[in-house]
């Protein structure tokens, strides 16, 4: 595999900091879309549609998402998982507390968060739900970097080796 | 769905394909890297779930 981040023939606008930005903020917005702009194009929608269907599972399975609590930093961590998967991030928030929100905030604000909470974890697949939504979170985050490795040269552009 | 093992088995699926596309460009190379991973991770999950059988579920 190509090392030399000259080497970077097969993209189609060339390279540098700021197309391997413009890759970046796609994949955010779009699973797969950054590598889908760079030419990557078949394995792009392949992305897409593991990502999605992950997510969607997810959702389908009552999964929740998760609110950086203060008093417990670990969920900030996983807060960023689900945020990774772009503008999508907006559907679960909205399947689990009904709004729009990313932090817990302070009593007594945060007990109908915490009720609703509560109500989308007695589903019986709630935690299988979760781990999805996580993962395809993860997942996306994955190929944020991997798009940006793709742009920068780092990697084998499709012309060096066919996918 | 309410099958563990499927939801296990579905989750293993497209972590797999999705590693596969990540680290291999070429298709050959993708294909087995995905059945070696699913493979894997199915088998392990089995043999996880069979050491831990004598433990109580409460």
């Amino acid at each position: 595999m190509s090392q030399d981040p000259g080497s970077s023939r097969g993209a189609p606008l060339g390279t540098g900091r700021r197309l391997a930005l413009l890759s970046c903020a796609l994949a955010w917005l779009l699973p797969g879309a950054g590598h889908f702009f760079l030419g990557r194009r078949t394995r792009g929608m392949a992305f897409l549609g593991i990502v999605v269907t992950t997510y969607l599972i997810g959702l389908g399975l009552d999964g929740r998402a998760y609110l950086a609590d203060r008093e417990h930093p670990l969920t900030a961590l996983a807060t960023f998982a689900n945020v990774g998967i772009g503008p999508l991030d907006v559907l679960q928030r909205r399947a689990t507390y009904d709004r729009l929100v990313w932090q817990l905030p302070a009593d007594p604000a945060r007990e109908p968060l915490l009720a609703a909470m509560r109500t989308r974890v007695r589903s019986q697949n709630s935690d299988y739900g979760t781990a999805f939504l996580l993962t395809a979170g993860l997942m996306n985050l994955l190929l944020i970097l991997d798009a940006y490795d793709v742009a920068v040269g780092r990697k084998a552009t499709l012309e060096e080796q066919p996918e | 769905m309410t099958s563990h093992f499927g939801l296990m088995a579905i989750f293993s699926l497209l972590v797999s394909a999705f590693f596969a596309l990540l680290s291999r460009d070429v298709p050959r190379e993708s294909w087995r890297v995905f059945w070696v991973m699913s493979a894997s991770m199915i088998l392990a999950s089995l043999l996880v779930a069979f050491v831990m059988l004598p433990f109580p579920l409460g």
